[in-house]
């Protein structure tokens, strides 16, 4: 594999923080400079030395040279004109992202575009290095960032009520008519999107009546009650009976102030009502609409206090452990842990992890986070021509997504390592995706999926998959673009910028009756120096995907009637034979690794990796070459985290 | 009170659809030309969306002030036919905030002007009924403020219905028939919501605009209407429970306000939207009565949807009859798909009900809307176009339904819905093809209790769609002023 050693801009850094070595999206013919000795990745975990750099002295005649021409306000190609910034200040005053983008496009590559002269290392580093200043990195690189009261998903609401009343709302209609959760940054579990309406607050309180009264009613519920073995008639026991729920209800102690608090309540209640076992239940009605069930609260020392930080207690430790790998609140044995200090301890916390990925909890991992990491909703949108595809469909659908979804499964419950989702030689079908593939398999029916070797078959790992294949397909045929947009994406995590205004690809039969190859058709349609910044890294891992045709099958004709070419040529000049090149050249490289550490880490923080994460990911991923990424020891790199062990205050200046 | 009657608390609906109580006194008490002449009764509204822009030349209508049949529609909106008498359609109504390109007035009065690239479907369908043009990028606030952040001192950004439910009350629901995970560089939802209410204070902490996220499952649309009414066969228990439950949440108000102390900066924090929406909540649970009478106790559609696209769409429009018919609501959006949609219409559009294709009948391909609008990117551009007119039709069809029911059912004494109600239909695309946002496909049902001269195609000569919004607000008696940049209501009359 070493003939495509030097490919795709989409390798970043080998190491770690403090290991720097060749950089593997380094094209040497472009590259007059020697190998860098320095990066962004690496800036953003050292301090700067030396004399800062100036925007006027030092990134403006850089810009000058090398962008003015394509991105001036005469001419501003993409949108974006950097000769009208005379000063930091004008620079800094526009869009809060620019020079991130600006700088990641510069590292990644993508900039300037291959048929523009190449930035020299040193005035890649000024860029980088000055980014880096504004940008505040070195300063905040252990800044754990900041995350507001986060209030459960939908998802983790329903299996919080479920673990701790026995409940399951799913078939609730006030369950079901709360407003979907929005997503943002690409999981429906962020804490800045979580919105609350005095509707939904409406059903949360409808629900919790209807748990409530499951819950007394159930035989598991009064076995729940009756741990404290005592007749709520007596206050001592009402007590006992309060205590126990509010510290499961609240995933912590409750304070004696705040038992004391709802027994005031409850007598308010029952000097009305004068039923002791209904005002209990409105009590504990009013417990679950309380913030500190509804959301997962970590107090800040002091509101307001500028960048303060703390570590975490054990609680809340414990609910970020359970949240993270179950979706739900903590279990006994985690609170046990919790209450006897021991969730800082690596050891516990490794045998934690291990216990918690075998139980079926954790299939909230398949279904909340992998399920959207992969796009799988998007499935639903796929309509292929059924004159071509008789039988697609929903029922095949379904199938494909849960295809990719019990690939994840088999690799989250046996801690696997990550990679073999990209590269692993077997999969999970049913009888119908059996008959799809033309596959032989042991299933019995559509609800029968079974293990089969994929060995004999040129199939590897998810970018294979019917589901990923389709979702990134056009009705009508295969999009390499697409595919290839989609890897870069949610694989490696590249920066892609939306595509400018986009001119439709010419079709395949142009006026001289010829038909023109897909790669002929992207070709053309990347001449562009604003396109090709983008395609030169996104085309050919799709095309080498074009033996699969946009229902997943393996095709040796593709729908224009020509014969499928899988073949590509990076940027760098190096060919690529087929798909199984593509495979094995991301599992070479760490970008992958990388990338599911960021995707995880933003489903586990619940908010954006910004970029002084980008040393803890860096970590993390460097931590778990050895072992493939194995599931376990990524996901105890990441709870190492200072974004995982920490939380500081909100600062102010965020405002804006 | 007969117990064949069923009653509603108009405030359960209040705080039961997520809408703002806070009405200023003064500006919904002014009369409007539609309330004050005509009727002195709620006027409702609709909007319903079809995504994806349409075959122009089987949509539009050639302008008259005598449109009275089928004959003068043309193809695409040919089953709207038996009620062309009712029909307000809008030509030359243009909306710049789908167009990717485009200059604006800043605070200082001076102009920005902004490139915003691909996107047209999210930029398209998320400015649609919002005074304010949604912007893409990684950072939230520059979603929500554009390029100059103080831009946000010359609007809100709410989109419509939200303006009209602050100055009238009006209680509206926000429905779509899928989502879509949408563009990643706009805002995930921006493909399938129309309603969006923008929190100035919780910038910061709180950077969403708060997307009113839609009821996407039917028969949740029915729970969310209409469960948790009170009748008066309430016994004294459940009103112990009621005045109970208000001094619960009086409680937990209590502690999140405390909680918030420990947690906020003053005057921007997540857990005000908590505060908020509690407060609501517990301030609506004094209930005042039953005020809203429906004539029958209100049941569930008596079919299931399933997956079905027609049934789903029906299945919305019958339960929004309902509720207009039971007072329950005064205004919905809804989007017949989301915008981009690449759903396939081969099992809606039987090749029996097309006209032919080059002299032969054609099947329809499944082929997805979104590829199909492309057309000119498809093998044979005009099959594309001929499919597409067909798909427009269909959703014209299934509009004309719900103009036939609001048509068909009483409301006050000698009217029927559909006199005082103003639905409007359309997309915010033209050109499907190119994204142009010229001359979009748009039109109006109803007679908005007298605001709306039906019976008519009005070339509006390039009037901008936010002028066309502050006409339907005006048209419903909320004396909206400005809306976006825009102060020149269009006059429907």
């Amino acid at each position: 594999m070493n003939k495509i050693g030097n490919i795709i801009g989409l390798a970043v850094v080998l190491s770690a923080c403090t290991e720097v070595s060749m950089l593997f999206r380094y094209d040497p013919a472009r590259e007059p400079d020697a190998p860098p000795t320095d990066d962004k990745h690496y800036l953003a975990c050292v301090a700067e030395t030396g004399t800062p750099i100036s925007f006027a002295s030092d990134v403006e005649p850089v810009l000058a040279k090398h962008c003015y021409t394509c991105h001036s306000v005469t001419n501003p190609v993409g949108g974006f004109a950097f000769d009208k910034y005379s000063s930091e200040e004008m620079a800094l005053a526009e869009k809060p992202d620019l020079w991130n983008h600006v700088a990641e496009q510069i590292e990644k590559g993508y900039m300037p575009p291959p048929n523009r002269p190449a930035m020299s290392q040193n005035e890649k580093l000024v860029i980088q290095r000055w980014v880096a200043r504004v940008d505040g990195q070195d300063s905040a690189k252990n800044d754990p960032g900041y995350v507001p009261p986060r209030r459960l998903s939908h998802t983790e609401y329903r299996n919080t009520m479920r673990d701790l009343l026995g409940y399951d709302p799913k078939a609730n209609s006030f369950f079901k008519a709360l407003p979907a959760d929005a997503a943002a940054e690409g999981f429906d579990n962020n804490a800045f999107a979580m919105a609350i309406t005095a509707s939904s607050a409406d059903s949360y309180m409808k629900i919790a009546e209807a748990g409530i009264e499951a819950l007394f009613a159930s035989k598991s519920g009064a076995q729940y009650l009756s741990t404290v073995d005592c007749n709520i008639d007596s206050d001592a026991c009402l007590r006992q009976v309060v205590q126990n729920f509010l510290d499961r209800a609240f995933r912590r102690p409750a304070t004696t102030e705040e038992v004391n608090n709802h027994l005031v309540l409850f007598g308010e209640i029952n000097a009305e009502f004068n039923d002791r076992e209904n005002s209990l239940k409105l009590l504990m009605q009013g417990i679950l609409v309380s913030p500190n069930f509804l959301y997962r609260i970590e107090s800040d020392v002091k509101a307001g206090d500028h960048l303060q930080v703390r570590e975490l207690n054990d609680f809340e430790l414990a609910s970020r452990i359970s949240y993270f790998l179950w979706s739900t609140m903590p279990d006994q044995q985690l609170f046990s842990l919790a209450k006897a200090g021991q969730l800082k301890d690596s050891t516990v916390v490794r045998q934690e992890i291990k216990r918690m990925l075998k139980d079926p909890r954790s299939n909230s991992l398949r279904d909340s986070f992998a399920h959207q990491w992969l796009q799988l909703n998007k499935i639903d949108n796929v309509s292929l021509n059924t004159d071509n595809y008789p039988e697609f469909d929903d029922s095949l659908k379904t199938s494909m997504a849960q295809e990719s979804l019990r690939l994840f499964d088999h690799i989250i419950k046996e801690d696997l390592s990550f990679e073999e989702l990209i590269s692993a030689d077997y999969t999970f079908l049913n009888s119908k995706l059996s008959d799809h593939y033309g596959i032989a398999s042991s299933s019995n029916g559509v609800n029968d999926f079974v293990k089969v070797s994929l060995a004999s078959t040129p199939r590897r790992g998810i970018l294979n998959h019917a589901s990923f294949l389709s979702i990134n397909s056009k009705n009508e045929g295969s999009s390499p673009v697409k595919r290839g947009a989609w890897i870069l994406d949610r694989v490696l995590c590249g920066d892609l910028s939306e595509p400018p205004a986009v001119p439709p690809l010419p079709p395949a039969n142009n006026n001289d009756g010829k038909i023109l190859t897909v790669k002929e058709r992207l070709n053309a349609h990347r001449i562009n120096a604003s396109c090709i910044s983008c395609h030169a890294h996104i085309d050919p891992l799709g095309l080498a995907l074009e033996a699969f045709g946009p229902g997943g099958e393996i095709r040796e004709i593709d729908e224009n009637g020509l014969t499928v070419d899988p073949t590509s040529v990076l940027p760098s000049g190096e060919s690529v034979a087929d798909h199984l090149d593509i495979i094995e050249l991301i599992k070479q490289k760490d970008d992958y690794g990388r990338c599911i550490t960021k995707k995880l880490m933003t489903y586990a923080t619940g908010r954006k990796m910004e970029s002084f994460d980008k040393c803890s990911i860096e970590a993390a991923a460097a931590a778990n070459r050895q072992s493939n990424y194995r599931v376990s020891d990524i996901v105890f790199s990441i709870l190492q985290t200072e974004a995982m062990r920490k939380r500081r205050s909100f600062k102010v200046e965020e405002s804006q | 009170m007969s117990k064949s009657k069923f009653e509603i608390s108009r405030r359960h609906f209040l705080r039961g659809l997520g809408t703002a109580l806070a009405v200023p006194v003064f500006e919904s008490l002014l009369p409007t030309k539609a309330l004050a002449q005509e009727s002195g009764k709620a006027v409702r509204f609709g909007y319903v969306y079809t995504p994806n822009g349409v075959n122009q030349s089987a949509w539009y209508a050639n302008p008259t002030s005598t449109l009275s049949g089928e004959a003068q529609l043309p193809f695409s909106l040919k089953p709207l036919g038996a009620y062309a008498s009712d029909l307000l359609v809008a030509r030359k109504i243009n909306n710049p905030h789908g167009e990717y390109r485009f200059t604006e007035p800043t605070y200082d009065g001076s102009t920005v002007t902004v490139t915003e690239g691909a996107g047209d479907h999210a930029r398209a369908g998320g400015g649609y009924l919002s005074e304010r043009r949604v912007y893409k990028s990684k950072d939230e606030n520059y979603r929500i403020f554009g390029p100059v952040a103080e831009r946000k001192l010359l609007m809100s950004g709410n989109s419509i219905d939200v303006e009209i439910n602050r100055l009238t009350g009006a209680r509206t629901i926000n429905l779509a028939l899928e989502t879509n995970g949408g563009s990643d560089s706009y805002r995930a939802g921006y493909q399938d919501t129309l309603s969006y209410r923008y929190k100035m204070g919780t910038a910061g902490t709180g950077y969403t605009p708060s997307r009113n996220a839609p009821i996407v499952d039917p028969k949740a649309a029915f729970t969310a209407i209409f469960n948790g009414y009170s009748t008066d066969d309430q016994t004294a228990r459940d009103a112990i429970i009621a005045r109970q439950k208000k001094s619960i949440l009086d409680f937990v108000l209590g502690d999140a306000a405390q909680l918030r102390q420990k947690l906020c900066v003053a005057d921007r924090c997540k857990l005000d939207e908590y505060l908020d929406a509690v407060r609501e909540l517990e301030s609506g649970l004094d209930t005042d009565g039953p005020q809203l009478v429906c004539q029958t106790t209100p049941s569930a559609p008596n079919y299931d949807p399933g997956t079905n696209h027609a049934l789903r769409i029906k299945y919305f429009f019958d339960v929004l009859v309902l509720a207009f018919q039971c007072n329950a609501i005064d205004g919905f959006t809804m989007m017949m798909a989301s915008e981009g949609s690449g759903r396939g219409y081969a099992s809606h559009i039987p090749t029996s009900s097309m006209e032919p294709y080059n002299g032969q009948p054609r099947a329809m391909s499944n082929t997805g809307h979104h590829t199909l609008s492309h057309y000119s990117d498809n093998s044979d551009p005009n099959w594309a176009l001929h499919q597409i007119k067909h798909i427009d039709r269909w959703n014209a069809q299934q509009f004309a339904y719900l103009v036939g029911q609001l048509k068909a059912k009483d409301d006050y004494p000698g009217t029927k819905l559909l006199d005082n109600s103003l639905i409007s239909f359309g997309s915010a695309i033209a050109n499907g093809n190119s994204h142009n946002n010229v001359d979009i496909p748009l039109l109006i049902a109803g007679r908005g209790g007298g605001a709306v001269r039906t019976g008519r195609v009005v070339d509006f000569g390039g009037r901008q769609l936010c002028d066309y919004h502050l006409g339907v607000a005006r048209s419903v008696g909320a004396n909206l002023t400005k809306f976006g940049f825009n102060t020149n209501p269009i006059d429907f009359s």
